[in-house]
């Protein structure tokens, strides 16, 4: 596939309400909660972490490029969703014998996607996917090819919210959200970047160094990518932890002007 | 039809993907566990409508797949669901072409792309009930495996040993239509030559609940575009297709469109205008016009506004003397495994030449501006389009023709 143009790029996890504080590691315990601008507070209260997460580091990747969010092509994701809300309507289930509509609507896997169409107006293709560990790769992959075949531009989202106490043996991790706008062609403004040859292929090496709070955390596999971009950083850089896995070529400078 | 302005999106002047190959598919739901039963009792216009399997606060029917269904092999029991045992039961049915077009393409040719709304969340609601009575859950329960969106994809990879791209769309009811227009960009960008696509949903209490609870669950068999219609069924169920670069083509995937609505997260927008959107990328990326579609498999859930919206857009987009079926009085809706399985009814209306009843229409709503198909009829069709619409606003409509 042809190489895409990175335009911005947003973070949100706790402590950090920005990409920039996360690059600077400047750390606000008093960021709690994701600002979610684009949501109105009534819609606001019923949506989940996740989603206030995505549609965050939405907006700070679209401010950041100047997108217009009206007409850019949206890919969300996450490995577990809306498991909060899950579990919380199976509890409304046992009291009330059906969850609450506002919880149920809310609990699909593209309440993201659905909120940011209806915020912003954007009626064009929006996805919502979810692949385990590999979840931020095909979210990349499922927006390469939409550029590929479609031109134009797609902001990635991916979240995933830590998992309700009864799960914590499965895996115990920090809330993180992360966001990536795309372009097909080279972009008038915003962070810069060029990507290329995104495929699977041997571990690379060394290892990027992923903070213990935030290691199971599905969604942190594309820190790495976001770190690199914004620190200007041309390197092969991991889009999936593990390995054989998912990686991505970054360049700046000159080798991405070509 | 409306006077909505409609800003484009970017990247809509869609490229001249091409026709993608068909080349086999399966079926498991309400109607049967094979695709031979299933489509035999489309044929015969017998519901696969009942009571549901196990007992809740309101009456309802729903559409449960039949008999004993097979658990995986010993060494992934580990991956055992409901979920999980339809969807093997639905990979049997394709095994044959399957193993015909890994051993064409190679397995890191060959991607997997999937569709589920809730995943194994059935699994989940016992096992917390278990939890919360018992303070642990319980030995056998695995969420990673049992529960997680991508759990069933990942087993299927590995029974299959496909190595190319995996993952899974989730966008509620449209999520298996979007899966075939996944597969056709992957091909179309060289990723892939071959993907095997399709949804699985199971029943669960969530989302019975969860429908009663916005007062759209009907307690009769859904009655989609009919003055009686009371709200929509709910149905469990299998469907995957084999989508390849090309082969010995049963039909052509010619087309796919994809938009959002833009205005609610569970109701359409009132004129369909998310909905006519699809319908129109489709038939572009198609490069046919309108004229050219025999057949319109509808979403046709059975609500008020569903029906109406989704007539609407039809009408706008092809007219109002096209065919149209909702076969959700056959199946119930299969959430995420619905878009796949009535891409496959529209298929076997190509290859059969027949068109299903809409059953539980009469009497049409005569508000509605479109030509419901009352009963089974025969005919020769070259062209027909398959539409599914999600919460969110989440629409796709994908078009096939007769090879």
């Amino acid at each position: 596939m042809k190489p895409v143009y990175v335009a911005g790029v947003g973070l949100w996890t706790p402590g950090f309400a920005t990409p920039r504080a996360w690059a600077d590691g400047s750390h606000d315990p008093a960021e709690i909660r994701p600002s979610c601008a684009m949501l109105e507070s009534r819609i606001g209260r019923y949506t989940s972490l996740v989603t206030r997460m995505a549609v965050t580091a939405l907006e700070q990747a679209g401010a950041q490029s100047g997108a217009d969010l009206q007409k850019v092509q949206t890919v969300f994701g996450s490995a577990y969703g809306e498991i909060r809300i899950a579990f919380e309507q199976l509890d409304m289930i046992e009291r009330e014998g059906v969850p609450s509509p506002a919880r149920f609507k809310n609990s699909v896997h593209n309440t993201a996607s659905g909120h940011v169409s209806i915020a912003t107006g954007n009626m064009g293709f929006s996805t919502a996917l979810a692949a385990g560990h590999a979840t931020f790769a095909m979210c990349l992959l499922e927006a390469w090819v939409w550029l590929e075949t479609h031109g134009g531009s797609v902001i990635v989202a991916v979240a995933d919210e830590p998992l309700p106490d009864h799960l914590s043996s499965v895996a115990r991790y920090d809330a993180l959200g992360l966001a990536i706008h795309l372009s097909a062609e080279r972009w008038k403004s915003g962070i810069g970047g060029r990507l290329s040859a995104l495929r699977r292929r041997d571990p690379v090496t060394p290892r990027p160094s992923i903070p213990d709070s935030l290691v199971q955390n599905p969604s942190a596999a594309g820190l790495p990518l976001i770190d690199a971009v914004l620190h200007g950083r041309s390197k092969t850089v991991p889009v999936e932890l593990g390995g054989p896995a998912w990686s991505v070529d970054l360049q700046f400078g000159e080798e991405a002007a070509r | 039809m409306n006077d909505v302005t409609v800003t484009r999106s970017e990247g809509c002047a869609m490229n001249a993907l091409g026709g993608v190959a068909i080349t086999g598919y399966s079926l498991c739901n309400g109607l049967g566990r094979t695709t031979e039963e299933v489509i035999a009792s489309l044929a015969a216009s017998r519901s696969g409508l009942g009571p549901p399997p196990f007992p809740l606060p309101f009456e309802t029917v729903c559409g449960t797949v039949p008999g004993e269904l097979a658990a995986p092999p010993a060494e992934f029991s580990g991956y055992d669901s409901r979920q999980m045992r339809i969807a093997l039961q639905t990979l049997a049915g394709i095994r044959a072409p399957l193993a015909e077009a890994l051993r064409r393409w190679g397995a890191d040719r060959f991607g997997i792309v999937l569709a589920t709304s809730t995943g194994g969340i059935a699994v989940s609601e016992d096992a917390y009930a278990y939890y919360k009575k018992n303070g642990r859950l319980p030995v056998a329960y695995d969420y990673q495996r049992q529960h997680t969106f991508f759990a069933f994809a990942e087993l299927l990879r590995t029974l299959i040993g496909a190595n190319g791209p995996a993952y899974v769309v989730s966008t509620a009811c449209s999520s298996s239509g979007k899966v075939l227009a996944t597969a056709r960009r992957l091909i179309a960008a060289d990723q892939v030559d071959a993907v095997l696509v399709g949804g699985v949903d199971s029943l669960a209490h969530t989302t019975l609940c969860g429908f009663a609870g916005l007062s759209v669950l009907s307690s009769e068999p859904c009655k989609p575009f009919s003055l009686a219609r009371r709200g929509m069924s709910i149905g469990e169920g299998g469907a995957m297709l084999l989508v390849e670069r090309e082969g010995d083509a049963r039909v052509l995937l010619r087309g796919a469109g994809e938009s959002s609505d833009a205005h609610h997260m569970s109701s359409p927008h009132p004129d369909g205008l998310g909905a006519q959107m699809a319908m129109q990328a489709a038939l572009d990326e198609a490069g046919l016009a309108a004229d050219a579609v025999d057949y319109i498999n509808a979403h046709g859930t059975g609500t008020e506004l569903n029906d109406a919206a989704e007539a609407r857009a039809i009408a706008a987009v092809v007219g109002d003397e096209v065919p149209v079926v909702s076969t959700k009085g056959f199946t119930g809706h299969m959430l995420g495994a619905a878009g796949a399985t009535e891409a496959i009814f529209a298929i076997v209306a190509l290859e059969q030449g027949w068109i299903p009843a809409n059953l539980g229409a009469e009497p049409v709503d005569p508000a509605l501006p479109i030509r419901v198909n009352r009963e089974r009829a025969d005919r020769r069709c070259r062209v027909a389009m398959s539409n599914s619409f999600g919460f969110g606003g989440s629409n796709v409509a994908v078009v096939l023709e007769a090879a």
